[in-house]
C-alpha cells in the first residue's frame, strides 16, 4: 500500500521532475546502450588489440597492425572496392525496381491496394536461408534454369553468366531486397497529396514532368530510406556469397567471418568490422545531410 | 463582348449518381463569375470540367470558342487555385510561382522578373526565398492565386480559395482578389458557398441547387429578384408566404392581405411572396408603411451590428426581422407587443 502510494507521489509530484523524465527515457537509452554501444565499443577495442592466435589473449594493445593488413595484400583492399561496388550495384537496382513496383501499387492499383502490397511481403514468410538454397538450385551450369533451358533446346552450353559467381550475388541480393524496399518507398508516395500532381498537370506539366518536378522529389524520404535499408546489409553480406557465389562472388563480409570463425584473428576481423562502419557512417552521414534525419525517420 | 467560357447543355454523372445537370451558361471576357450554391450542388465538378479533371458525361465546354473534349489539363489556358491552395511544399515561393513558366522554357530572366511582378501584386515583396511552411495562411492565398496568374490563363478558376480562412482574414482577401482582378482583368470563375463572398466580388453569379443552375444574374438581380424560394432563401434569407394573387394584393392564409407592386403582377392564383428581413421595419409605432402588423418579439438575437428578431403575428404568422441596432426606440425585448412593416415594393412574388 504505501509503496504503492509513493510510487504513484513519485510519478504525480511536481517535484523531482528533471529525475521522473530522466526514468522516464531511461529504458530508451538503456536498450541502445545494451544492443548497440556495448557491441560496437568491444569490436572496436579488440581492432586495437593483438591476440595470440593459440590461446586467444591480449598480447600487445594497442596497436595498429590488425588495420594494416588490409593493405598488405592488395585482394584484401581489392575485395573491400568490390564489395562497396556490389553494395552500390544491389542498392540502386533494388531500389529501382521497388520504386516501379511501389509507383504501380500507390498509384495505379485501386482495389485492395493493401493485400497487393502485402503479397509482395509474401516471400520474407520463407526463411532467408530457405530463399537463397531455392536460388541455388536454381542457378548454376546445372541449375533449374539451365537444364530447363537445355531440355528445350534453347540453349547448347550453360549459360556462364547464371552459374556461381559475382553476377548471381547481384541478381541473388536484389531479389531478395526488392520486396522489402517497397514498403518505404510505397508510404512517402501513398503520403503525396493527390491534388499536387493535378496542380502540375494544371500548372502545364505533361505526365513525366510531373513526376520528375514533383512525385519523385516528394518520395526521396523514402527512397532515402530504402537505399539505408539495402545499402547497410548489403556491406557486411556473407551468406549469398557463401551460398550463390562460388569462387568469384565471395564479398568482404566472408572475409570476415573466414577471420573470425576459421582462422581465429578476432582481433583482424574486428578491425575489418570497423572498415564496414566507417563506410556505412559516411553513408548515413551523406544521406543524413542531403535531407535531415528528421525527416528520413518520419518517412519510416 | 467576347466570350471566354461557355457550356452547352453539360451533364456529370458519377455512376448512377448525377452531379451536375443540363447546365448551360457563358462567361464573358473579363467578367467575374461565381457559381454559388451548398456544398454537392455540383459547382466544384462544374470548375474540374472547366480545367479538364473531369469530363462531362454529355455536353460540351468551349474556351474561347475552342471546344475542350480532348484537351488534357496541362494543355488548357486555365489555371486553377486549388481549395487546398496545393501548393508544393519542397519548393520555395519562387519556385511555386515560376513552375508553370518553366515548363513553358521561359527565360530565366523574364521568369525573375513576372515573379517579382506578382509578388509585387499581392503585397509580398521580397517572398523569393520563403519556404512555404514558413507562410501565414493568407500568405499562402495569395501565393497560390499568383502562382496561376502568373501562367496568363485566359481563365483563372477558384475553388473555395478562401474557405479556410478565418473571417477578418477572409473579409481582407475579398478585398484583395477585387483589387487583384480589376488589375489584371483576367476573367474569373470563382466557387463558393458563401453568398456574401459571391455578392461581394461578383459581376454575374448563378445560383445552383443540385446540380442544376436556378438563377443567372447580377448580384443585385439575384438578391433583389430571387426567382424561386430557393434562391431567396440561399442569398440572405427571407421569410415566403403562400397566398393567393388578386389585384395588386396576395391573401395569404393566418397573415391577411398582403400589397405588392402593380409590376410584379402575374396572372391570378397560388402565388409566393418573399419578404427580407432587413426591409422589414420594427417599432412600438408605425405609420406610412403599404403593410403594417401587430405581434409579439418571440426571439431576439444582439449581433453587433444588426439585431435580428423573430416576431409572432396577432394572425398566427411568424416573421423574422433584421433592423439596425440600437434602432430609433432602441432594442426590443422578448415579449414586448411591437409592430413590424414594410412596403409594397418589398413584397416580392416568386413563381
Amino acid at each position: 500500500m504505501s509503496i504503492k502510494k509513493s510510487f504513484r507521489n513519485f510519478f504525480t509530484a511536481q517535484t523531482n521532475s528533471r529525475l521522473k523524465d530522466l526514468l522516464l527515457v531511461l529504458p530508451t537509452y538503456l536498450w541502445i546502450i545494451i544492443v548497440f554501444f556495448i557491441p560496437v565499443f568491444s569490436v572496436l577495442i579488440l581492432s586495437f588489440a593483438e591476440l595470440s592466435p593459440v590461446t586467444r589473449t591480449v598480447v600487445n594493445f594497442p596497436v595498429l597492425s590488425n588495420y594494416a593488413k588490409l593493405f598488405i595484400r592488395t585482394d584484401y583492399a581489392r575485395l573491400l572496392l568490390r564489395t562497396f561496388f556490389i553494395a552500390v550495384t544491389v542498392t540502386a537496382s533494388s531500389v529501382l525496381f521497388a520504386y516501379v513496383v511501389a509507383y504501380f501499387i500507390a498509384f495505379r492499383v485501386l482495389k485492395n491496394k493493401y493485400t497487393v502490397l502485402f503479397l509482395f511481403q509474401a516471400p520474407y514468410f520463407a526463411t532467408y536461408m530457405l530463399i537463397l538454397l531455392a536460388w541455388r538450385l536454381m542457378l548454376g551450369s546445372t541449375g533449374v534454369i539451365n537444364s530447363l533451358l537445355l531440355y528445350f533446346g534453347l540453349i547448347s552450353e550453360p549459360i556462364k553468366l547464371l552459374g556461381y559467381n559475382l553476377f548471381s550475388v547481384w541478381l541473388v541480393l536484389t531479389a531478395t531486397w526488392f520486396p522489402w524496399l517497397i514498403l518505404p518507398i510505397f508510404v512517402s508516395l501513398e503520403k503525396i497529396d493527390r491534388v499536387l500532381l493535378e496542380a502540375s498537370d494544371d500548372l502545364g506539366a505533361s505526365p513525366i514532368t510531373t513526376f520528375l518536378k514533383v512525385t519523385f522529389p516528394l518520395s526521396l524520404p523514402g527512397v532515402f530510406v530504402a537505399v539505408l535499408f539495402v545499402f547497410i546489409p548489403t556491406m557486411g553480406e556473407f551468406i549469398a556469397p557463401a551460398v550463390v557465389g562460388g569462387r568469384t562472388g565471395i564479398l568482404f563480409g566472408n572475409l570476415i567471418y573466414d577471420f573470425f570463425l576459421k582462422g581465429f584473428r578476432w582481433d583482424v576481423a574486428a578491425a575489418f568490422t570497423v572498415y564496414l562502419l566507417i563506410i556505412t557512417f559516411i553513408a548515413v552521414f551523406l544521406l543524413y545531410r542531403r535531407i535531415g534525419f528528421r525527416k528520413l525517420m518520419e518517412s519510416l | 463582348m467576347k466570350i471566354d467560357v461557355e457550356l452547352k447543355n453539360v451533364t456529370k454523372k458519377f455512376g448512377d449518381v448525377v452531379a451536375v445537370s443540363d447546365v448551360s451558361f457563358q462567361v464573358e471576357k473579363g467578367q467575374f463569375f461565381s457559381l454559388l450554391g451548398p456544398s454537392g450542388c455540383g459547382k466544384t465538378t462544374i470548375l474540374r470540367m472547366i480545367s479538364g479533371f473531369e469530363k462531362p458525361t454529355e455536353g460540351e465546354i468551349l474556351i474561347e470558342g475552342e471546344p475542350m473534349a480532348d484537351v488534357p489539363p496541362f494543355k488548357r489556358p486555365t489555371n486553377l487555385v486549388f481549395q487546398s491552395l496545393a501548393l508544393f511544399p519542397h519548393l520555395n515561393v519562387y519556385e511555386n510561382i515560376a513552375f508553370g513558366l518553366k515548363i513553358k522554357k521561359i527565360p530565366e530572366n523574364e521568369i525573375k522578373a513576372r515573379v517579382k511582378e506578382m509578388l509585387d501584386l499581392v503585397r509580398l515583396p521580397g517572398y523569393e526565398k520563403r519556404k512555404i511552411s514558413q507562410l501565414s495562411g493568407g500568405e499562402k492565398q495569395r501565393i497560390a492565386i499568383v502562382r496561376a496568374l502568373v501562367n496568363k490563363p485566359t481563365v483563372l478558376l477558384l475553388d473555395e480559395p478562401l474557405g479556410p480562412l478565418d473571417l477578418k482574414l477572409r473579409e481582407e482577401m475579398i478585398v484583395e482578389l477585387k483589387r487583384i482582378k480589376r488589375e489584371v482583368g483576367t476573367t474569373f470563375i470563382y466557387v463558393t458557398h458563401d453568398q456574401g463572398e459571391a455578392l461581394t466580388m461578383s459581376d454575374k453569379i448563378a445560383v445552383m441547387k443540385a446540380g442544376k443552375i436556378m438563377q443567372i444574374g447580377s448580384p443585385i438581380e439575384i438578391y433583389e429578384q430571387p426567382n424561386s424560394e430557393f434562391v431567396a432563401n440561399f442569398i440572405g434569407g427571407t421569410n415566403v408566404f403562400k397566398g393567393r394573387y388578386e389585384n395588386g394584393a396576395v391573401e395569404v392564409d393566418n397573415l391577411g392581405k398582403i400589397t405588392v407592386t402593380p409590376e410584379c403582377q402575374l396572372s391570378k392564383g397560388s402565388v409566393l411572396v418573399s419578404i427580407k428581413p432587413e426591409k422589414i421595419f420594427i417599432g412600438r409605432k408605425l405609420n406610412a408603411l403599404d403593410n403594417i402588423f401587430a405581434g409579439e418579439v418571440k426571439e431576439a438575437y444582439y449581433q453587433g451590428r444588426v439585431v435580428t428578431y423573430r416576431v409572432l403575428l396577432e394572425n398566427g404568422s411568424s416573421i423574422s426581422v433584421v433592423a439596425p441596432s440600437p434602432g430609433m426606440e432602441g432594442i426590443f425585448g422578448i415579449g414586448e407587443k411591437v409592430k413590424i412593416g414594410w412596403n409594397k415594393k418589398d413584397s416580392k412574388l416568386i413563381t
